[in-house]
């Protein structure tokens, strides 16, 4: 079977999986900056216009935990700044924190983000890939109210790290969700963060801003259509993505 | 040597996920009897301190058809609820062992593709014994080189302690540890490790603070005969190091963990010549109890701190599973 055909089924089964849903739960992520929410289980998986694919599953752990496998897309590698594409990888990732109202009343919450590329087995059996990891540190607030439906603001630091090595430097990193009341079921997406890319085997950072929408088809499911915007690759370098997310009672 | 080397491995692998089935299967086997296990029930509520005494049930009468009466049974004592099982910390030791007769096995990966496994038992509430296999032990084989793991390091480990207020108003919960390696062969040398450590642990409300002091010693041998270098080669300092940390009871169930830690870091050719350094650890991490005997770890190792490498960081999940069929065995007998 070739490949864009599998991918297209991965993603028609999330679908078809999603919709048959029947309770509601938070989704944690925006477009690539995760939320802050320390403990939460979903599925995501979807596919942008060159037929790469991503898939980020999560399974909470105590409401506090988070441990999470993911084929990240945001990896771009490539000859040249202008020919790098997204290079999907496989990483982990750990995220461990406190929920909101815990340490206080109207008190946000918080996580600490570890992401990992799972690397070195792959290295070894001949497939592309740089190593990379990623540290967050992320707060997350939200405000309902009558008029302007709900909010979703985080706020956080970012540290990335690829091989041979990165100079160590803090990033900041913002996600907005919101949900108007009049359109309980659509929430408008945007999200600045930082991607890493690998032009000529020199690793670098490069910022990325992501917007779009996510529709809530069913109770545990979402489908999400996202446009990212990369500094280093100029407009026509974005890339268009459409995913389908799973998140169970 | 290569082709030995590489059967052993397999054999230590066998070994351990045998350990890791073996004490799965009695996991899930225990009770053995069919009767629901006390563990699993979810605890009774205590009766208010003014609340007046429950009756004890009549005793049984069994009737033979003619209707005499033919004895008088009691009905069996209930058992008494096994102590709380409390599993320390991720990495680093602590002075919480295992209750007499219980076992633990813990197997896990993480994002290097190493592989733990890890079968304790405790003795008499006093002792503990127990053999693990780990990648955490590291080698740098040029000095420029990223460190990596030592697959397969497999050890044994005995601890024996007393717990909190045992030997005076106080006192914390102490333990004296020694865990030694088998003979390890990796890029054409043998490496064996040794440590011996003592640790208090004591509970502060919801957490448990954990510290204590550890003496390491390693050998690296060459194949070629190029000599052995060791830790204990070098100043007695170079081989103690202090390690801690924090458990905490964040939500029911589950347990927030950071602790530090020293392991050996081997350096081949590094100056001419092999050597051997301790490097500090991070690690956090949380332990949900998913059910009385299968418990999730999660959680990120920085092996080198003061390497500052978010590289070097690994993330790890493993399954603990827990039999207490023993323990309650032991009781069992101990009541008659």
């Amino acid at each position: 079977m070739p490949a864009g055909r599998g991918r297209l089924g991965l993603v028609a089964a999330t679908i078809v999986v999603g919709a048959a849903g029947v309770a509601s739960a938070q989704p944690a992520r925006a477009i690539d900056v995760p939320e802050a929410e320390p403990a939460t289980t979903h599925l995501l998986a979807g596919i942008d216009h060159r037929g790469v694919p991503m898939v980020d599953a999560a399974v909470g752990l105590g409401d506090l935990a988070t441990v999470g496998l993911t084929l990240d897309d945001r990896i771009a590698v490539g000859g040249g700044a202008a020919a790098a594409s997204s290079e999907p990888m496989l990483a982990a990732w750990f995220r461990l924190g406190v929920p909101a109202d815990l340490l206080g009343r109207g008190a946000p919450a918080v996580v600490l983000d570890l992401e990992r590329s799972v690397d070195e087995r792959l290295r070894r059996a001949g497939r592309r890939g740089t190593p990379f990891a990623e540290l967050r540190l992320l707060a997350t607030r939200r405000v309902a109210g009558t008029r302007i439906g709900q909010l979703s603001l985080t706020a956080g630091v970012t540290l990335a790290d690829a091989a041979p090595h990165l100079a160590p430097s803090l990033r900041p990193a913002a996600a907005l969700g919101w949900t108007p009341r009049r359109y309980p079921r659509t929430t408008l997406l945007a999200d600045v963060g930082w991607a890493v890319r690998v032009v000529d085997e020199v690793p670098a950072v490069a910022g990325a801003i992501g917007w779009g929408v996510r529709y809530q088809v069913a109770r545990t499911f979402h489908i999400d259509l996202a446009v990212r915007h990369r500094a280093d690759v100029g407009l026509e370098g974005s890339t268009v993505m459409v995913r389908g997310l799973i998140t169970p009672p | 040597m290569r082709k030995r080397e590489q059967s052993r491995r397999w054999r230590v692998g066998a070994l351990s996920i045998a350990c890791v089935v073996a004490t799965s299967a009695t996991a899930i086997a225990a009770p053995g009897d069919g009767d629901p296990d006390p563990d699993d029930a979810p605890p009774a509520p205590s009766p208010p301190a003014d609340a007046a005494p429950i009756e004890a049930p009549p005793p049984r009468v069994v009737r033979p058809p003619d209707g005499t009466a033919m004895a008088l049974l009691a009905s069996p004592p209930a058992p008494a609820p096994l102590p709380e099982l409390e599993l320390g910390l991720l990495v680093a030791p602590s002075a919480r062992m295992l209750p007499g007769g219980a076992i633990t096995a813990t197997t896990g990966i993480d994002t290097g593709g190493g592989f733990e496994g890890d079968v304790r038992a405790g003795l008499g509430g006093v002792a503990e014994f127990g053999v693990a296999t780990t990648d955490r032990l590291r080698v740098r084989v040029c000095p420029t080189c990223d460190a990596g793991a030592v697959h397969w390091s497999t050890s044994a480990r005995f601890v024996m302690g007393v717990d909190d207020e045992r030997l005076f108003r106080g006192q914390p919960a102490l333990a004296l540890g020694f865990e030694k390696s088998f003979r390890n062969a990796h890029d054409a040398r043998e490496s064996r490790f040794a440590s011996l450590y003592l640790v208090a642990s004591r509970r502060v409300g919801r957490a448990v603070l954990h510290a204590g002091g550890v003496v390491w010693d390693a050998e690296l041998v060459r194949d070629d005969g190029g000599g052995a270098v060791a830790l204990h080669d070098g100043a007695f300092g170079r081989m103690v190091r202090p390690f801690g940390g924090v458990d905490i009871l964040a939500r029911e169930r589950a347990h927030v963990m950071a602790d530090v830690s020293w392991l050996p870091e081997l350096r081949l050719d590094d100056g001419g010549a092999d050597r051997i350094t301790l490097r500090p650890m991070l690690s956090w991490g949380v332990r949900y109890q998913a059910s009385p005997r299968v418990l999730f770890e999660a959680g990120a190792r920085v092996p080198d701190i003061g390497a500052a490498d978010l590289l070097d960081a690994q993330i790890f999940v493993q399954a603990r599973l827990v039999s207490r069929y023993f323990e309650r065995a032991i009781q069992r007998v101990s009541a008659r």
